[in-house]
């Protein structure tokens, strides 16, 4: 059930290409105007990397944080509004299968923009491969699966998809912006950049960053991830089968 | 076992506000159950909870010999289920639909079979989205049907649908019963359950104000056959009186008024042609279910139930 789920939910995905093609495309735009205005950059206030390094990495995670704040909770919650929801529960879905088939579609969407900034990256900026790209995948796939679960318990507690939206326009940009997506965090005051650290955007980036800049896997961020992901996971679970 | 489902004392209450207050009642096998009332009436809530899609706060409740809320996941594989304004994912097509739903079974199911069964056959690759209300709940009933449940419960089916494709609705749920499942059907329509249901359990303010038979409620509760026709000259139509069958005769504006019980209207229509009084607007009107609820309730059914 849970494979066939997702299958039919990676369909449904494939046949609304505007979905994709939007909620991807502002971030691959701005990386893009980023990278080219601060590409011959670098220092501390980039955090030491150089500029280029530095927006594609913010990005590639921007990518997985704006499917968990917004694009799973605004699907999830739709359907709660329209009924969908319901039905599923009365005809025996279970919970786990519905987040199951959420994080893949997460993934799917995740997966498709990454590879689309990377593609251009290296292809328009002559941008260095990272140092670890296995240490870079790891901390991509539990980003993902961290936001998967930051998108499901948000799904499962919004009552309509506006309402998701709207929160998770505010959380997507509220932590974005402060970790990399705007400004340089350099150049914030200290206590905003702490914060902004540890809110599940700046983990991501940082776990991004430490295999790509050579530093190894960020043990903290990556650990915390996990954590989000368990704690998402169960708390939407639970949610999802009380309805 | 002839009873489905049994209900004693059922209660659900959110805080302050009671939604079903000590409702008892019995389904038997192969009919077709009505649950009648007003919007607010607590019709749909006493399905959800027969169904674990909701908690009772009081009472005992027993589904097919299951306790929808302890063993929920193994009742929902028994029964089939069409639930008020639950939807489909709109880009989701037909076939795509039965085969999703037909996983949730043990057995493989049948999808040509009941693509075919429901003429579905022709909205085969549609998307949910573009399917008309009654296409919709073609679809809801097929699926509610998947696995050959015992049971299917169908929450206000026809509501939104134009009178054609709420008569096509009706044969659909007579086709259901005649397959030989069990069938509980939620309605405020009075029509919908005088034509279909075999029982109703009329449902006021969270509770059962009576059950029974469309036929058996009219006859108790729903007052006297009326019969009308114009006065013809030189005939005394209180001379109907000396039927045992009739209470009372009115003439007014040169129009008869007769009441009396259920035979009235053969009798009265006999004495009139041994009297040779042949009128050409010999009209008789049977109490209905509408009737039997307002006499009931205090209230019509379309007036709503807020309480």
């Amino acid at each position: 059930m849970t494979a066939y789920l997702t299958w039919t939910e990676l369909k449904l995905l494939a046949r609304e290409p505007l979905v994709l093609v939007l909620s991807l495309m502002f971030p691959i735009l701005l990386m893009v105007l980023l990278v080219t205005a601060f590409r011959d950059h670098a220092g501390a206030v980039f955090a030491n990397l150089t500029g280029d390094v530095f927006y594609v990495t913010a990005y590639l995670g921007a990518a997985v944080a704006v499917m968990g704040f917004m694009g799973t909770p605004t699907h999830l919650a739709g359907y709660r509004e329209s009924g969908v929801l319901r039905r599923f529960r009365a005809a025996g879905v279970r919970a786990p299968a519905l987040v199951v088939s959420q994080t893949a579609v997460l993934a799917v969407l995740a997966i498709v923009g990454a590879a689309a900034m990377i593609v251009l990256a290296y292809a328009g900026f002559d941008l260095a491969a990272p140092e670890s790209i296995g240490g870079v995948l790891a901390a991509f796939a539990v980003g993902i699966l961290a936001f998967a679960g930051i998108g499901a318990l948000l799904g499962s507690v919004m009552p309509s998809s506006r309402a998701a939206q709207g929160l998770g326009l505010l959380l997507f940009l509220g932590t974005f912006l402060l970790v990399g997506g705007g400004p340089p965090p350099g150049v914030l005051p200290d206590l905003v950049k702490d914060i902004a650290a540890w809110t599940p955007t700046g983990l991501l980036i940082d776990a991004i960053r430490g295999p790509w800049a050579g530093g190894g896997l960020d043990w903290p961020a990556m650990v915390t991830l996990a954590l989000v992901a368990v704690a998402g996971f169960t708390f939407a679970a639970r949610l999802l089968a009380r309805g | 076992m002839d009873t489905v489902i049994s209900v004693e004392n059922l209660g659900k209450t959110y805080g302050q506000v009671v939604a079903v207050d000590d409702v008892s009642f019995e389904v038997r096998r192969g009919e077709i159950f009505g649950i009648l009332g007003s919007n607010g009436a607590g019709k749909t809530t006493t399905v959800e909870i027969l169904q674990g899609l909701r908690a009772r706060t009081a009472g005992r409740v027993e589904v097919l010999g299951f306790d929808p809320g302890r063993e929920t996941d193994r009742l929902r594989r028994h029964i089939g289920s069409q639930l008020q304004s639950a939807a489909l994912p709109d880009r989701l097509r037909v076939v795509e639909a039965i085969r999703l739903f037909g996983r949730l079974h043990d057995e493989p199911v049948d999808v040509n079979g009941t693509l075919e069964a429901w003429e579905l056959e022709r909205l085969r690759n549609r998307p949910f989205g573009v399917l008309s209300g009654g296409e919709r709940q073609r679809l809801f009933v097929a699926l509610a049907l998947l696995g050959d449940p015992g049971l299917v419960l169908l929450d206000e089916l026809t509501t939104g649908l134009d009178p054609g494709a709420r008569r096509a609705t009706w044969d659909l749920v007579r086709r259901v019963r005649d397959r030989g499942t069990t069938v509980v059907l939620v309605t405020h329509f009075m029509d919908e359950a005088e034509a279909l249901c075999d029982r109703v359990a009329v449902m006021s303010r969270g509770r059962i104000v009576a059950c029974d038979s469309p036929r058996a409620l009219t006859a108790r509760q729903g007052g006297p056959v009326t019969i009308t026709f114009g006065a013809a000259a030189g005939h005394d139509p209180q001379s109907l009186l000396a039927l045992p069958e009739v209470q009372s005769v009115t003439v007014d504006d040169g129009q008869v008024t007769v009441a009396g019980h259920s035979l009235a209207a053969a009798g009265v229509a006999a004495a009139l042609a041994e009297q040779g009084v042949r009128p050409d607007d010999y009209r008789t009107y049977y109490p209905s279910l509408e009737d039997v609820f307002l006499a009931l309730t205090g209230h019509r059914l379309s007036e709503g139930d807020a309480s």
